[in-house]
């Protein structure tokens, strides 16, 4: 990374700049739509005024009159809404073969969003570190940039760069439901994306033209359609299914999930995927994979929760099995500020048969 | 030729008819002919209210909660199959489980210090089937009301389940009403505005007090 660049993601750093995520655990709270707190259609990145001020009302334990606002106390004219995250994690790691940790910046973002009308023009810039990439792990990016179009208060078209919409839409990306099936973060892409949403429903169907501008990275192209229907007053259950490719493979997933807030105090998170993978000159392979997670906030703000996942690409394959389960804590004492911290046995077939132990602590600034 | 063994098998017979009769006379006495009523400062009772937002689908919903004292105060009569009376609920304890939410609710919307309660008055309601009090069930059949909220006084229709055991009765009203009819503004917050359909669900159970009769001679 030069000089400047490194200025400027010091810079970024010391301003805290975040991209808040989208947390579906709020429909416990009958918060329906994603849209009541995101830009974003399919929720995370930038908070809409009401997002914003409900990160003070129910999301965090203690909060005071204006502090949720950007930066604390800036108002922005009213076309205008900022915001940001700095995000990073501390790993941990230990098998039978080694034991490692490792501290990542996994974000620091900078994000606005631009009102005129029934357009809305959204865009982040941002740094993230790349470990692998040894000295220089720094690189500049801007994760999600699109112009969306709302002709109706029930239609909403949105272009650009962002995350197809499937399944949960939840920040953790490594869980199986992401990871497990190759959209783990940096996976954005170039879509299409048209949204009906309804009273006790809302549908996507998202074109995705993969990375055009990028064929180092290969990423998918092909199409995804989620619907998800409101059951009730703090529930959603829904289905998706995606089929694309590219260079190496083609593919559908498909699969039910469902958004289950039992009382203002406990959610369950559950989603099951199958996949049918043809790869090039290969045989196919038909696996699935799961997630499931229940949290139980204990007071306003504090959460535990369990999590199970699950993953076999080829039912064919012993060896394409993986599993794990976890407990963690996740708190939000202020608006602005996540703690959360997780710690998971799990197993990979193909690594070895013992469980090894994978724990990470999550700090999550948001402006 | 008539026998005396004869005659008293027919008075037998004609001892069984008439006590069954009687039977079923005081059958039909019990549940149609007699009024049954229904306090409801001694009822259990659950009271809740859903609302939505849209095209940003939010749910806001919440229960008016019981207090040391009951919320509720009137009485409800069933007499010749038709259900009547009022119900008076104190709104003050009106909780979504969100507390700004709950202050902005009752400040700028219920306006609770102004209007501490609504009223309920059920002005249509035949109950299908035959009641009785110690065993009935009839689900979903409709009624017509009278709802006094925030000082505006509008009708409302819905249906009702009813149920009984043993004296005990199980009543619940499902309904929509449209607060703009009230004169109650469109609750918005920070830009999100909700509907103003709320569909509320009111129930009660308690026992079943057979009412004084009015043809009674006095002592």
């Amino acid at each position: 990374m030069n000089p400047c660049l490194r200025k400027f993601a010091s810079l970024l750093l010391f301003l805290g700049c975040f991209q808040l995520h989208g947390y579906p655990e709020m429909v416990r709270h009958g918060y329906l739509s994603c849209t009541a707190c995101h830009f974003n259609a399919n929720g995370g990145g930038i908070l809409t005024p009401f997002g914003r001020a409900i990160s003070g009302d129910v999301l965090s334990t203690w909060s005071s009159e204006g502090e949720t606002k950007f930066l604390y106390g800036v108002s922005p004219p009213e076309w205008l809404n900022l915001g940001g995250d700095l995000r990073t994690v501390q790993i941990y790691q230990k098998n039978a073969a080694f034991t490692k940790g490792r501290f990542i910046l996994m974000q620091a973002d900078l994000e606005a969003a631009a009102q005129l009308e029934k357009w809305t023009l959204v865009a982040s810039l941002g740094v993230q570190q790349v470990p692998e990439k040894g000295m220089d792990p720094f690189e500049v990016l801007s994760r999600r940039f699109y112009l969306s179009y709302r002709p109706a208060p029930q239609w909403i078209v949105q272009a650009g760069k962002f995350n197809q919409a499937f399944g949960i839409n939840t920040p953790d990306h490594v869980i199986s439901t992401k990871r497990g099936l190759g959209w783990d973060e940096g996976t954005e892409t170039l879509n299409l994306q048209g949204v009906l949403l309804n009273k006790h429903f809302d549908t996507f169907l998202t074109l995705n033209f993969g990375r055009p501008d990028d064929a180092s990275l290969d990423l998918e192209k092909g199409i995804a359609l989620r619907g998800r229907y409101y059951a009730g007053k703090r529930a959603r259950v829904g289905a998706s299914y995606f089929f694309g490719g590219n260079g190496q493979f083609s593919r559908h997933v498909y699969g039910p999930f469902a958004e289950i807030g039992f009382a203002k105090e406990i959610v369950l998170l559950l989603e099951i995927d199958l996949q049918n993978k043809h790869p090039v000159n290969q045989l196919s392979q038909f696996g699935g994979v799961n997630y499931a997670k229940l949290d139980y906030e204990w007071l306003q703000g504090l959460h535990t929760y369990v999590t199970q996942e699950y993953v076999k690409l080829d039912f064919n394959d012993p060896n394409s099995l993986s599993y794990s389960f976890g407990i963690g804590a996740q708190f939000f004492p202020r608006p602005h500020l996540e703690i959360n911290a997780s710690w998971q046995k799990r197993k990979k077939i193909s690594v070895s048969n013992d469980f090894e132990d994978f724990a990470w602590v999550m700090l999550h600034f948001y402006l | 030729m008539d026998t005396g063994g004869g005659k008293s098998l027919r008075i037998k017979i004609a001892l069984i008819i008439l006590s069954s009769l009687f039977f079923h006379l005081e059958i039909f006495a019990d549940s149609n002919s007699e009024s049954w009523l229904v306090d409801l400062s001694t009822c259990e009772h659950q009271v809740e209210f859903e609302l939505r937002g849209f095209p940003d689908v939010i749910s806001v919903f919440g229960s008016v909660k019981k207090k040391q004292e009951s919320i509720l105060k009137g009485q409800l009569e069933i007499a010749n199959g038709s259900l009547s009376g009022a119900v008076e609920i104190g709104l003050e304890t009106t909780e979504t489980g969100i507390a700004k939410q709950d202050l902005l609710m009752k400040k700028n919307y219920l306006e609770t210090d102004k209007w501490k309660t609504a009223r309920f008055t059920v002005s249509k309601v035949t109950i299908p089937g035959t009641f009785s009090p110690s065993q009935f069930s009839a689900k979903t059949f409709t009624f017509e009301g009278i709802l006094l909220l925030h000082g505006a006084t509008r009708k409302v229709s819905g249906t009702a389940d009813l149920q009984t055991e043993d004296q005990i009765i199980s009543l619940r009203f499902l309904f929509d009403t449209d607060m703009t009819d009230y004169g109650i503004a469109l609750p918005q917050y920070f830009g999100m505005k909700l509907d103003g359909n709320v569909q509320v669900t009111a129930g009660i159970k308690g026992k079943l007090q057979r009412s004084p009769n009015k043809n009674e001679p006095m002592p």
